[in-house]
């Protein structure tokens, strides 16, 4: 699978200080700082009334022509990013066009004024926006918009996740899923963030002042970045000019805290000089790092130790900076804001300042740039993010004529299910126990989860993490990873709406009593990867650390990312499913509001499966009897396209859907599958978004009983289709 | 409200408030100290409490180093509480 470098090819950008990527950068170089007062929503009684703001932006007025589908700021931003790229990059077609967005609150400042109100009638008028912003929402109203055709994924990982969201593109040009993705996130101003960072103490009272001596936080911003990233051979087939190339990455996570960061910079050190390994390049050829950079005491101080640490003496010689003390943090956009601002440092050899630095603390020793940018001819620099729950991801790009160096060739690895968990009537199963029964009746799990946890280390988790935190335990330990041999593995959680009870107790607090009453530390467990990395911490789980989602496909969407991190070699071993609390605000107003389903019982429950490259599991000998034979994710309008490979042999084969595959039914005709049983589980499971992972965890359990020896689950949502087929060893 | 009680209150606002499922108010010594050792608290249990005792109990509590001393322990907390009730 040696398609060349990872290009890019275009980058675009809106920012509080420009509306496209060339107008943010030249503002960037001139020193300008995008702060003034927001006008958005009402900041009075913050501790500071100041953000990056994209001043003057009407999102309806970015809608596409005919557009009348519900739009936010967030997806506006987006859009506008979006458009940016694609035509700095001379692509004018969706055809094939790969999609990946990385987001933290999305739609959140257009749902938030009515969850905060929370009464009855109000959230009836909630339901519409909630469902309408759901986390996805971004990356699908970019497909239609684009007319995208090829894959798209939602990622969120806090601070770092448009950064994954670039990681996750680069897997499927390595693996060919894909050979050109519109890949970045995007992040509106809302009040859930801008009253949870201000209730942490972590913003600074005046504008950010990263790696300065007085700083004393972070300065909240908005905005959108989105890269063009293509195969080489793709780029120069089509004749485009190579910006930069991507050359390496990695993605960590600390395990540490939900908030602070691993104080002796071990593990952020760890994943610069991962980045750098995977790139082929050593310290000596990187001259800028984009710093994650906020301007909060410990996240400055650390990283760089970190930088120290990780490119030892060529720390003193190599140029560092912060964006942020000019655009702000922009939260789920800040990983593609900086990896676009990193492209340009290099194609147009500047390095921008640190916008507020003035005296560079002793804490903080680095070559830094201050007040305007500084002319350098540029090689190689990387770009980190770092963010709540110990999230981590380091990008490396060189200069487009940067010479090609001799790379070992990587192969399309096979992924074997080691594990599987799923919660059951009075407790958690896993391996052959899977089954796929929560609780259809009654719609809640009779057992207290919570109370199989350390009271201790699971202070504040809500009911996903809790979910979250045990399955993933009873998977590792039933795949023969315990407490010490966990530690490489990471963690992917579905999730489709993220808490909205405790979202909206937060939010009406604050409108009630004032922003200086919410409880502080509710906020971090509030974003929708707080279970992920509340799991993580728990378990030591030091591998990836992701949350996505897909609506009513948000189990098939968690378990399609594990395995495209797999097969491209992002990880070695990932927990991956998902879980849904019976949540009375879903099940009275989403719920009948959801497609489809009506003729099942909204239920609750959580199921995971261990995913583990072939090599990986065998290395350590683990039980690889079940491994993915294939797996095809499609839109629902063109499902003749999709190709499916038959059962592996002559023995059982089963089809295994939440409810009956009527839509599949031609699909599996045609392809082989047409003689297999089809088991529908939906009256055993009921129904919640993520459900389908218990379908893939029974799948594995009749594996390996024996009971059959090829099973497909299928699942889908409104727009896609997903189908992932599980084999033994016939 | 004594102080007696006052410090009951106090431990059942920090048990429910900073959600320490395991602990009771017989088993919070209330001159132990709450941060680092002893109860294992953090930072961010520490603006949490800042909160919620500001809201419950009607006083202030600076956000400087004065805080470290106040919330040293149970009762340091209750002391900092009667001497601003005193105070008004």
């Amino acid at each position: 699978m040696n398609r060349g470098r990872i290009a890019v090819t275009g980058v675009g950008m809106i920012t509080a200080l420009g509306r496209s990527a060339e107008e943010t950068f030249a503002a960037l170089v001139r020193g300008d700082r995008g702060f003034s007062e927001v006008s958005l929503f009402d900041v009075s009684g913050q501790r500071t009334t100041l953000a990056a703001e994209v001043r003057g932006f009407a999102p309806r007025a970015e809608a596409p022509r005919g557009f009348t589908a519900p739009w936010s700021r967030s997806d506006a931003l987006a859009l506008v990013a979006a458009r940016d790229a694609l035509a700095r990059a001379g692509v004018g077609s969706g055809e094939g066009l790969g999609v990946t967005v990385g987001v933290t609150t999305g739609g959140m400042l257009e749902a938030e004024a009515l969850l905060a109100a929370r009464k009855v009638e109000d959230l009836r008028a909630a339901a519409e926006p909630l469902l309408s912003y759901p986390l996805s929402s971004t990356a699908d109203r970019l497909v239609e918009a684009l007319s995208a055709t090829g894959p798209s994924r939602t990622i969120c990982s806090a601070c770092s996740s448009s950064a994954n969201a670039l990681v996750q593109a680069a897997s499927w040009l390595v693996t060919g899923r894909t050979e050109r993705v519109l890949a970045g996130g995007t992040d509106a101003l809302c009040r859930l963030t801008f009253t949870g960072f201000n209730s942490l103490g972590a913003t600074d009272k005046v504008p950010c002042r990263p790696f300065d001596r007085d700083r004393q936080g972070l300065t909240l911003g908005e905005g959108a970045a989105f890269l063009v990233l293509e195969t080489e051979e793709a780029a120069a087939r089509r004749g485009a000019t190579v910006v930069a190339f991507l050359s390496g990455w990695a993605v960590s996570a600390e395990a540490h805290h939900i908030t602070q960061p691993e104080p002796s910079g071990r593990a952020a050190a760890g994943t610069i000089a991962g980045a750098l390994r995977r790139a082929g390049l050593d310290a000596t050829a990187v001259d800028y790092v984009n710093a994650h950079g906020t301007g909060t005491t410990s996240n400055d101080t650390v990283e760089t130790l970190a930088i120290h640490a990780a490119l030892g003496a060529e720390a003193r010689r190599v140029f560092v900076s912060s964006s942020k003390g000019q655009l702000g943090h922009t939260l789920g956009a800040a990983g593609a804001i900086e990896a676009a601002v990193t492209v340009l440092a290099l194609s147009q050899g500047v390095v921008p300042p640190t916008g507020g630095l003035v005296t560079p603390d002793e804490a903080c020793r680095l070559r830094h740039v201050t007040g305007s940018g500084e002319p350098s001819p540029l090689r190689a620099a990387l770009s980190s993010s770092f963010g709540f729950g110990g999230t981590g991801t380091v990008l490396a790009f060189e200069r487009g004529d940067a010479r090609r160096r001799p790379t070992p060739e990587r192969a399309r690895r096979t992924v074997v299910v080691t594990a599987a968990s799923t919660f059951g009537p009075s407790s958690v199963l896993s391996g052959e126990a899977c089954a796929p029964g929560s609780t259809a009746q009654p719609a809640r799990l009779s057992w207290a989860p919570l109370a199989d946890l350390d009271p201790e280390r699971s202070r504040r988790f809500d009911s996903l993490a809790t979910f979250a935190t045990l399955g993933a335990r009873a998977a590792l330990e039933s795949g023969g990873l315990g407490e010490g041999g966990r530690s490489g593995v990471g963690l992917v959680v579905g999730t489709a709406f993220g808490n909205v009870e405790r979202t909206a107790a937060f939010l009406q607090t604050g409108a009630e009593k004032g922003p200086k009453r919410v409880p502080p530390a509710e906020f971090p467990h509030l974003l929708p990867s707080a279970a992920s990395g509340n799991a993580s911490i728990y378990l030591g789980l030091r591998g990836p650390i992701l949350s996505t989602c897909d609506l009513e496909a948000t189990g098939e969407a968690a378990v399609d990312v594990a395995c495209d991190w797999l097969e491209s070699g992002e990880a070695e071993a990932l927990v991956a499913g998902s879980g849904d609390p019976y949540d009375s605000f879903a099940a009275d107003l989403l719920g009948p509001a959801c497609e489809t389903v009506s003729d099942i019982p909204r239920s609750e429950g959580a199921a995971w499966v261990l995913l583990e490259s072939d090599e990986h599991a065998r290395a350590r000998g683990a039980d690889t009897r079940v491994r993915l034979a294939q797996r095809r994710v499609a839109a629902r309008t063109s499902l003749d396209s999709l190709r499916l490979e038959p059962p592996s042999g002559p023995g059982r084969a089963l089809v295994l859907a939440v409810r009956e595959p009527v839509l599949a039914a031609d699909l599996l005709r045609r392809s082989g599958w047409g003689s297999a049983e089809i088991r529908v589980l939906g009256p055993e499971t009921g129904f919640h978004e993520g459900v389908t992972a218990y379908a893939l965890a029974f799948a594995r359990a009749l594996v390996v009983r024996g009971q059959a020896t090829d099973v497909l689950v299928v699942g889908w949502n409104a727009r896609r289709l997903y189908a992932f087929h599980f084999a033994g060893p016939g | 409200m004594d102080a007696a009680e006052l410090k009951r209150a106090l431990k059942r606002l920090i048990i429910e408030e900073l959600d320490l499922r395991g602990h009771t108010e017989e088993s919070i010594d209330e001159d132990a100290p709450l941060f680092g050792e002893g109860l294992g608290l953090d930072s961010l249990d520490a603006l949490q409490l800042a909160v919620a005792i500001e809201e419950k109990f009607a006083v202030t509590i600076p956000e400087d180093d004065r805080a470290k001393a106040i919330f040293a322990s149970v009762s340091a907390i209750a002391d900092h509480v009667l001497g601003a009730r005193a105070a008004r």
